[in-house]
């Protein structure tokens, strides 16, 4: 599952965020409505923590 | 993604040396001058007031005369070479209602002066920002820009940082300026609009990943070392080398009698000589030393020295008393 981040610095800083929290993502980068953007891939299992982390810590897009 | 994450750890080593604990506020440039331009140009209006020291660099100045030749009012403040305190007391005397920013050296790259910049934060109105250049000061002079208050530090990677030539960094902890320079950011592409999140808002083009890695590599061995004895080490050679150059027959001192505030570089001519006469000596003895006036006019134009220049010598975390007394030797010499 993507969830999309504000740029390459905060894709990073999110992943730090998620691994600190025994979340496993990944930095992709891919194209959408507003040009390209990063996101970090989570299982489906761990999205709803990893979004919630993300939305705290003012990492999510 | 492996250039993007060490890019990425750079900021946070970078970081961590000034008490900066969000990534994002790092800003990667290609040196110090950038950085204080884009600080500069970025935040100030026609009627805004500034004020700025007599021991600034031309990379403080030239953007301030710049801006002053587009309305803004610009003071510069005579720094006490005895007195923190007069110093201080004058910077904020100077202080009137339009006034935005003190912009100050840390440390001067021409006698080693250290400013009162704590103090400055402490005792500054706080609608005041606090801009400083740390082109001097950064990786010998410990400083948690966070806790003691400064709006935006600017320093390039070559000097204390210990880094590779062609990188530099903004720590901001305050608003936004506008952007130096506008386009690619490998985000938001569809927007015309340059993004309002930073890093990228001040960042915009190829980051040189080569550059951030030297710059990371350096922080982590300053880290290593530790800022503290870095700055324990230039001290005992700027005492060490203050001792030995008073012993030189002719030698003219400029900052003797305040020498324990001044750190890591030492000002000097010999009598009767131009600055570019022993800078030529030296050179050719092996010795590496800058003359002329170290792109900062107004301190060469209070001392009298803009036409002789002065003589700067420096140390590194690297150098030794050894080579202290070689280059008293060679200095006897052509004395």
């Amino acid at each position: 599952m993507e969830l999309p981040v504000k740029s390459a610095t905060y894709a990073m800083k999110g992943k730090q965020l998620l691994h600190q929290n025994g979340i496993k993502a990944y930095v992709g980068k891919r194209s959408g409505e507003a040009g390209c953007y990063y996101y970090l891939n989570v299982s489906e299992k761990n999205m709803d923590l990893a979004r919630k982390l993300l939305m705290e810590h003012n990492i999510s897009k | 993604m492996n250039a993007a994450e060490l890019v990425y750890n750079t900021r946070v080593a970078l970081g961590d040396l000034f008490g900066v604990d969000k990534p994002e506020n790092v800003i990667l440039v290609p040196n110090a001058t950038y950085a204080l331009n884009t600080v500069l140009l970025g935040l100030f209006e026609k009627g805004d007031h500034i004020i700025t020291t007599d021991l600034e660099h031309n990379s403080v100045l030239r953007p301030l005369w710049y801006l002053q030749s587009r309305g803004v009012d610009v003071s510069v403040v005579r720094v006490d070479f005895e007195d923190d305190d007069v110093t201080v007391e004058r910077i904020l005397r100077a202080v009137k209602n339009k006034t935005k920013a003190i912009v100050c050296t840390q440390c001067s790259n021409v006698c080693g002066r250290i400013l009162p910049i704590e103090r400055l934060a402490v005792k500054k109105p706080e609608s005041v920002l606090l801009i400083v250049d740390g082109a001097q000061g950064a990786g010998s002079l410990p400083i948690d820009i966070v806790k003691t208050g400064i709006d935006y530090y600017c320093a390039p990677s070559h000097k204390g940082l210990l880094g590779p030539q062609g990188g530099g960094i903004i720590l901001v902890n305050n608003r936004l300026p506008r952007p130096l320079v506008y386009g690619g950011t490998g985000t938001e592409s569809l927007n015309p609009e340059q993004p309002i999140d930073l890093p990228e808002h001040l960042e915009s083009g190829t980051l040189p990943t080569p550059i951030c890695a030297g710059m990371l590599a350096a922080a982590q061995y300053i880290d290593e070392i530790g800022q503290e004895n870095i700055y324990r080490h230039k001290r005992r050679l700027t005492d060490y080398a203050y001792d030995e150059l008073e012993l030189i027959p002719g030698i003219e001192l400029y900052m003797k009698q305040n020498s324990n505030k001044c750190l890591g570089v030492i000002p000097l001519n010999i009598a009767g000589y131009h600055s570019g006469d022993l800078v030529s000596y030296l050179d050719k003895n092996g010795i590496y030393v800058r003359g002329g006036i170290h792109c900062a006019p107004l301190f060469h134009l209070r001392m009298g020295t803009e036409q002789r220049g002065m003589v700067r010598i420096s140390f590194g975390y690297f150098n030794t008393e050894r080579e202290i007394d070689q280059f008293v030797k060679i200095v006897k010499k052509f004395a």
